[in-house]
């Protein structure tokens, strides 16, 4: 019972997180499209920016981790 | 690194302006700077011919690029182009190019008739073959028979798939024509209803000003298929959609053969004409007073001695260049990157994101280091760091045999390259040939531990961090030193105090792993708050807010590198459960089914690895010193279209 909560909360962190950072993503992909359509030479820019928020499920995988490995 | 930059001061007797002017073009060491506005000077004399000569120049220019264009086919050489004669006769040379322009025009129209017929054709055939089968005795008869017995025919569509508009169009002909007349109808694509009446001829410009409605589309046939019946027409349309590519074909010949002569020509052409619209710009650029000129530019420090020799050599005491002692920091300087051959691909990494400003660090070598190091770490197997390698050398020696791709790609292979030998290396320390199959046959032979087994998560993670810790603080430092000899100390000092927390915070981690002793508790903490305090007194009133949060920031950028062992981890199961799929069943199918998983997750190691290695270096690498916005260097007489390729 212990076991299956502990992988339901570390599955819960890191599918939250995941949810969030598509979320994020898609909206600033979308964007960043428009922006190099305009500016193709803020392509490199643009890719910046859509990277950033997978920091977001980098750190839901950190707890998902620290929830498997310390629990 | 960046190429340290000497702004020069050229001066000389007024009527040497153009020779020098001619010999810098030659030389293309100097990036001319508009010395006539800097200095508040008088331009030299002619300006109003030179514009004259200029327009007429930039329209030449459109004709040659037009025609250059028009011979883009693929059929590029690599052959370097030999300028024409200067200065150019414009007069000569518009003829011919009008010459030119003038057959060249009259294909592409043809060709572009040719395309329009091939897209306009299908849209009538379509509903006449359909509207054909229902008026078989009608389809039969040609407009002079039709005309004979009183009648005419109209083709409309209607954009809609509603029946009930076809019956309104029917009652609006009932209303004017009573029985006179035939309707039939067929849906002939989605959203459109085709149309066929039959009607007195005399009563023509009533149906047609009844059939101009809005939702209409009146199908007229192209002249060439008037007068014929029905039948005849739809087959004569088949006939000449059978015919276009032919057409297009000769007219796409006609073209080559009068174009691909002159290719050299042309380019030869281009390229003088930008050579003289650079050098008349130039000239303009020149200030000038009653006996002398002056012209000002950049050229790389290590090479203002040969400019003044090569100066010297050709026109003696007659022109001096001084070189005006700027700042290595002047932001105004262009940038010009020079690294070692091995580390010069990733130059283009780094513009990717953009050009470092000039005097700031270059971060060229650090990431052909590091870029490959974290890629390898992340797909970290012998085999699939093998199957990287094989196919990086092959598309490096493809690149090389086609002289073509962009810098970005020839960059990417040679991560590709360098990361798979990394991944080789991190392959035997994780112990990994194609996930566990090396464990399979071998049993544990890891270097040090095996990545999906659960007691290597822990120090895994641990390592990623380690990672990030090293390469942010790597940064942060860079950044306090770059800021420093931009003598911008706040920033300088902002970055210690982040590097002093950072610091205190991976000790009083390395204490909590056990890794250090309890005496270093006390400076670790020391070392944290004074960072913190740092970070904070330098964000002015709300710096313990914004001074935490950016301590706060950093340490989100350490986490992320844990992205090294997520994405690791990934491949590393997914190749397990392709051995596991692989052991079920026949032995054929398990290889099948293996050989697909296996191929699938070298696909992404490939590629995943690669994006979410550039992007530690990019966000959380660059973002702790680097300073964009430089201009790049591009010399005066180094166009860089001068040397255009020729076409065969």
């Amino acid at each position: 019972m212990e076991t299956g909560l502990i992988a339901i909360g570390a599955g819960l962190a890191i599918g939250l997180s995941a949810l969030a950072t598509g979320y994020a993503q898609a909206r600033i992909g979308a964007a960043s499209m428009g922006l190099i359509a305009e500016k193709p030479e803020l392509a490199g820019r643009a890719i910046l920016l859509v990277a950033i928020p997978e920091t977001l499920v980098i750190l839901g995988f950190a707890v998902a981790a620290m929830i498997i490995v310390l629990l | 690194m960046l190429v340290p930059m000497a702004k020069v001061r050229i001066l000389g007797r007024r009527f040497a302006a153009d020779a020098v002017l001619g010999e810098l073009q030659r030389l293309g060491l100097v990036q001319l700077a508009d010395a006539r506005g800097a200095h508040a000077l008088d331009g030299l004399d002619g300006a109003e011919v030179r514009s004259a000569r200029r327009d007429e120049l930039a329209a030449a220019r459109a004709q040659t690029e037009k025609l250059l264009g028009e011979l883009a086919d693929g059929s590029r050489s690599a052959a370097v182009v030999e300028p024409l004669p200067r200065p150019l006769d414009v007069p000569e040379l518009r003829l011919r190019l009008d010459r030119l322009t003038a057959g060249a025009d009259r294909i592409r129209r043809r060709l572009d008739a040719l395309r329009d017929e091939r897209l306009v054709l299908p849209r009538i055939l379509e509903p006449l073959r359909l509207l054909l089968s229902l008026v078989p005795v009608l389809a039969t008869l040609d407009v002079e028979k039709l005309r004979q017995i009183g009648l005419a025919t109209a083709v409309v569509v209607l954009n809609t798939d509603e029946e009930r508009l076809v019956d309104a169009l029917r009652a609006e002909l009932v209303a004017e024509l009573g029985t006179r007349f035939e309707l039939a109808s067929t849906r002939v694509e989605e959203g459109a209803m085709g149309c066929l009446v039959v009607f007195p001829a005399e009563s023509s410009d009533m149906v047609h000003s009844v059939l101009g409605g809005s939702a209409i589309r009146s199908v007229s046939l192209p002249e060439r298929f008037e007068g014929l019946s029905l039948n005849a027409t739809v087959e004569a349309m088949r006939n000449r959609l059978d015919q276009i590519p032919a057409e297009m074909g000769e007219a796409e010949a006609e073209r080559r053969s009068l174009l691909r002569p002159e290719a050299a020509w042309l380019a030869a052409a281009h390229t003088t004409i930008l050579a003289e619209l650079e050098l008349l710009a130039a000239t303009d650029e020149l200030g000038a007073t009653e006996r002398t000129f002056l012209a000002e530019g950049w050229v790389p420090r290590t090479r203002v001695d040969e400019l003044r020799a090569e100066l010297g050599r050709r026109f003696g005491s007659e022109v001096l260049v001084a070189d005006s002692r700027t700042s290595p920091y002047d932001p105004q300087a262009p940038v010009l990157m020079r690294n070692r051959r091995l580390a010069r691909p990733f130059e283009s990494l780094v513009r990717f994101l953009e050009l470092p400003r000039a005097g700031s660090v270059d971060p060229t070598l650090l990431m052909a280091i590091l870029l490959p190091l974290m890629f390898g770490a992340m797909v970290g197997d012998v085999g699939y760091g093998t199957l990287l390698l094989v196919l990086a050398i092959l598309a490096g020696r493809k690149l090389a045999a086609r002289a073509a791709g962009t810098p970005e790609i020839a960059g990417l292979v040679r991560v590709l390259l360098l990361g798979a030998a990394w991944s080789i290396v991190f392959g035997l320390l994780y112990g990994e040939v194609f996930g566990d199959l090396g464990t399979r046959f071998l049993g544990d032979w890891a270097l040090w531990k095996e990545r999906p087994s659960a007691a290597a998560l822990q120090p895994l993670l641990l390592f990623a961090v380690a990672i990030g810790a090293a390469h942010v603080l790597l940064g942060l430092g860079l950044g306090a030193w770059q800021a420093m000899r931009f003598r911008e100390y706040r920033v300088m000092l902002e970055k210690l105090g982040a590097i002093a927390a950072l610091a205190g915070l991976s000790a009083l981690a390395g204490r909590m792993l056990g890794g250090l002793p309890a005496g270093a508790v006390t400076p670790a903490v020391v070392l944290t708050a004074a960072g913190l305090l740092l970070v904070m007194s330098l964000h002015g009133a709300l710096g313990v807010t914004t001074g935490a949060l950016d301590v706060l920031g950093r340490i989100g950028n350490i986490l992320s590198y844990l992205r090294i062992a997520a994405v690791g981890l990934a491949s590393a199961h997914l190749a397990n459960v392709a051995n596991e799929l692989g052991s079920v069943g026949p032995i054929w199918i398990g290889i099948l089914v293996a050989t697909f998983f296996h191929a699938l997750n070298l696909a992404l190691a490939a590629f995943s690895p690669m994006i979410q290695s550039l992007r530690l270096q990019y966000v959380e690498f660059f973002g702790a010193f680097f300073v964009g916005g430089g201009r790049p260097f591009t010399p005066f007489g180094q166009n860089p279209t001068r040397h255009l390729q020729s076409t065969s």
